[in-house]
């Protein structure tokens, strides 16, 4: 419990400095008073993104120093991936927000949209990134000329955190477009003006998101980590395509389906994790490993999301249960049971928006054992990715150690999740 | 390049090709004459984004900045339609009216990360950081236009701040781009970017006055469409500093016919129209200036492509659609 402690404490010792709780920063955003708010977010804004993070990283080395002086009880509590890197998030989350400070106020609100998505989503990308950056935190066999600044720790330490926020405005970015395809369906025949301010704005804020992500990823002077992230947004795009434009043949191809989840769900964090193993000057099978980690985990989330839409409950789940079907989205527990139940495709191909054929596809569902398979397919998934961190090079450094047992952790919690 | 996977997103392509050839291709043109010109042998070779000085290499890659520029350009006007077609449809739910806005924003999506992935093969991440920083100015100076408040709408200078963000900066930084792809010094780089700035704004502020003074026949798309749509231009501006009044039927906007006619009015009494073409004039000048300021070069192909771009500056100004 030491370590969670520890963490809490620092946290706790920063939110005094800052004069106001996290929570605080998040709802205050970007209303363009953040200069009059507090004299150190006035520091960091005047001295840069850098001397902020210096001033964070000596926090970062605290936590280290109680994590050596503690090692054992730090070896045997149960391991909270999350709290490993809240101290970080919360430097990437003010990061974050004066990355994205836009000139225009209404942009600002888009601003603020998106750091609530931010804390509702656990920051989920992030921690596996940093995770996976702290995992990977070995001497490395040779220095790959481009990217490595001199071994300096600190500053690559800084360029992978740009990559977690990188891939938090992508990822936000994809979500306020599909958000304008959502409030289309959603407000059709209700044209008030500030549903047509919503549309656009969600637009431009997402081109707003795209647009700073790219000139932060330039930052990083790594022309190859620009091309993972920036294959990372063709794909998205491509996977929101194929999602709404599927021919019912496709529709009822698994492989179609996992082709389609890769695109939207697991491109994005297999990218960033070999775009962190790039950055950290690790060999191409190194960085390989990593992909397959981001790769399988993603698959694996997304393969428990479906389960869950059938299984979970709507106080849990937030969305709503039967949420996929009812939008008429085939997801891997109905292709399962349309293997076993062929007459599932004459009902798949109706569509869903009789309620009547959703009742069937349940029943049918019920009969299967596509819930079943749908579990066991993302516990394989979940299986390589574990695979994937244990062929990583050995360290004996505690924190690498630790960090490694996190991801392995992550997997676990992935497939075990009920909400 | 922009071929899809999907046919539907092919059919958008479609529409950037012919938005390609209706406007002459003007920044494309622009862009490689700007190559053209800057090519002379550099003082110093820039490491990153010189090609052991092969010609046909840089060529190509400065070829592909002139893609990147139209992707972009026609990205942005895509999600600009997704308003449009908000606006026009309103109260109609019909699956052609959502499609055609899922499709305006994905299709927009794909141009952008088609241009994404285009300046990433680059492999110059200043050009990277430039380009993406147009985007962000483009969004910037829609947002701008969207959510002006009413002083700011009467302001000059908030209206050629968010005209260089919504024309100016494309091309601005797209010249510049190509200076940087040649492995210029940052004096040229500079130079071209001024170029390519002043022609943009020269561009707009007469693009402004035919808006009052051209045809429907010439313009294609109507006479006095922006301050119909509520948008304050140049032209109205300058008449709103000889006639004070003018504020007034500004702020009310141009809701009725009748206050569009005062402001006419005003403005044909005013010397608004005539100080647009001499602001529009002083830029074009400025880009000329930049162009002279070059380097020398006795290079044959260069020459003429410098007297090229003298001589579009001159076209933009004299223009009548």
């Amino acid at each position: 419990m030491y370590l969670r402690w520890a963490l809490r404490s620092l946290s706790r010792s920063r939110a005094g400095f800052h004069g106001c709780s996290s929570e605080r920063f998040f709802s205050t955003a970007c209303c363009g008073h953040i200069l009059s708010r507090n004299p150190s977010e006035i520091r960091s804004k005047v001295l840069g993104c850098r001397e902020a993070f210096l001033w964070g990283s000596r926090g970062l080395h605290d936590i280290r120093y109680q994590i050596h002086q503690d090692r054992s009880s730090a070896a045997e509590e149960p391991l909270d991936p999350f709290s490993l890197v809240a101290d970080e998030l919360s430097i990437l989350a003010n990061r974050l927000r004066a990355m994205v400070v836009a000139e225009v106020p209404k942009l600002a609100s888009a601003a603020e949209y998106f750091f609530k998505m931010g804390v509702e989503g656990k920051r989920f990308r992030p921690t596996v990134l940093l995770l996976m950056a702290s995992a990977l935190n070995m001497p490395i066999p040779q220095s790959a000329a481009d990217g490595v600044f001199g071994g300096l720790p600190k500053e690559l330490r800084t360029r992978q955190q740009c990559i977690a926020e990188i891939t938090e405005m992508i990822h936000v970015a994809s979500l306020l477009h599909d958000d304008v395809l959502d409030d289309a369906d959603t407000r059709r025949g209700i044209g008030s003006l500030n549903s047509v301010m919503g549309n656009k704005l969600s637009v431009l804020a997402g081109d707003f998101l795209l647009s700073r992500a790219c000139v932060a990823l330039a930052s990083l002077k790594n022309t190859e980590v620009v091309s993972l992230l920036a294959t990372v947004v063709e794909h998205l795009v491509t996977g929101e395509t194929m999602q709404m434009t599927t021919t019912s043949e496709q529709r009822s191809s698994m492989e179609y389906y996992l082709q389609k989840t890769y695109y939207k769900t697991a491109s994005l964090i297999s990218n960033s994790c070999k775009a962190i193993a790039l950055l950290a000057g690790q060999t191409a099978e190194v960085s390989v490993l990593a992909y397959d980690y981001g790769r399988n985990l993603g698959l694996a989330y997304q393969l428990i999301d479906d389960v869950l839409d059938f299984t979970g409950t709507s106080a849990s789940l937030g969305k709503g249960s039967l949420s996929d079907i009812r939008h008429g989205i085939v997801t891997a527990p109905i292709l399962f049971a349309m293997e076993e139940f062929p007459q599932l495709h004459e009902v798949v191909d109706r569509g869903f928006d009789s309620p009547s054929d959703v009742d069937i596809a349940l029943d049918y569902l019920g009969k299967s054992r596509g819930i079943e398979r749908t579990r066991e397919l993302a516990a394989e998934h979940a299986n390589r990715a574990v695979e994937a961190i244990d062929a990583l090079p050995e360290s004996d450094d505690e924190d690498v150690l630790i960090s490694r047992r996190a991801l392995v952790d992550l997997t676990h919690r992935v497939i075990t999740r009920t909400k | 390049m922009v071929v899809a996977e999907v046919p539907k997103l092919a059919s958008a392509a479609e529409y950037f090709f012919k938005m390609g050839v209706e406007g002459k291709r003007f920044r494309p043109t622009v862009l490689l004459l700007m190559a053209s010109a800057l090519n002379m042998p550099i003082p110093q070779s820039a490491a990153d984004g010189v090609f052991g000085g092969l010609p046909k290499e840089l060529r190509t890659r400065q070829q592909c900045i002139a893609e990147i520029t139209e992707m972009i350009h026609v990205a942005s006007l895509l999600h600009d339609d997704v308003l449009d077609d908000a606006d026009t449809r309103r109260g109609i739910g019909s699956l052609n009216s959502v499609m055609g806005n899922k499709l305006s924003v994905l299709a927009g999506d794909f141009l952008l990360s088609r241009a994404c992935v285009a300046l990433a093969s680059l492999k110059n991440t200043e050009v990277v950081s430039l380009l993406a920083t147009v985007v962000e100015h483009l969004v910037t100076g829609e947002t701008m236009q969207m959510t002006t408040t009413s002083e700011q709408r009467s302001s000059m200078e908030y209206y050629l701040q968010k005209t260089y963000y919504k024309t100016a900066s494309l091309i601005s930084n797209s010249c510049k781009a190509i200076a940087l792809l040649a492995g210029q010094t940052a004096e040229v780089s500079v130079l071209a970017y001024d170029y390519g700035r002043n022609l943009g704004l020269a561009y707009q502020l007469i693009d402004d006055v035919l808006d009052f003074t051209g045809t429907s026949a010439s313009l294609g798309k109507g006479s006095l469409s922006d301050i119909r749509h509520g948008i304050v231009t140049a032209p109205i501006l300058f008449a709103m500093e000889e006639f004070p009044q003018l504020h007034e039927v500004v702020d009310r906007g141009f809701d009725s016919p009748s206050d569009v006619d005062i402001a006419l009015d005003y403005l044909g009494k005013s010397r608004g129209i005539e100080r647009t073409r001499e602001l529009a004039a002083e830029h074009a000048n400025r880009a000329v200036e930049a162009i002279d300021a070059l380097p020398e070069s006795d290079d044959e192909d260069v020459l003429i492509s410098r007297r090229a771009l003298v001589d579009l500056t001159h076209r933009v100004i004299t223009r009548t659609k």
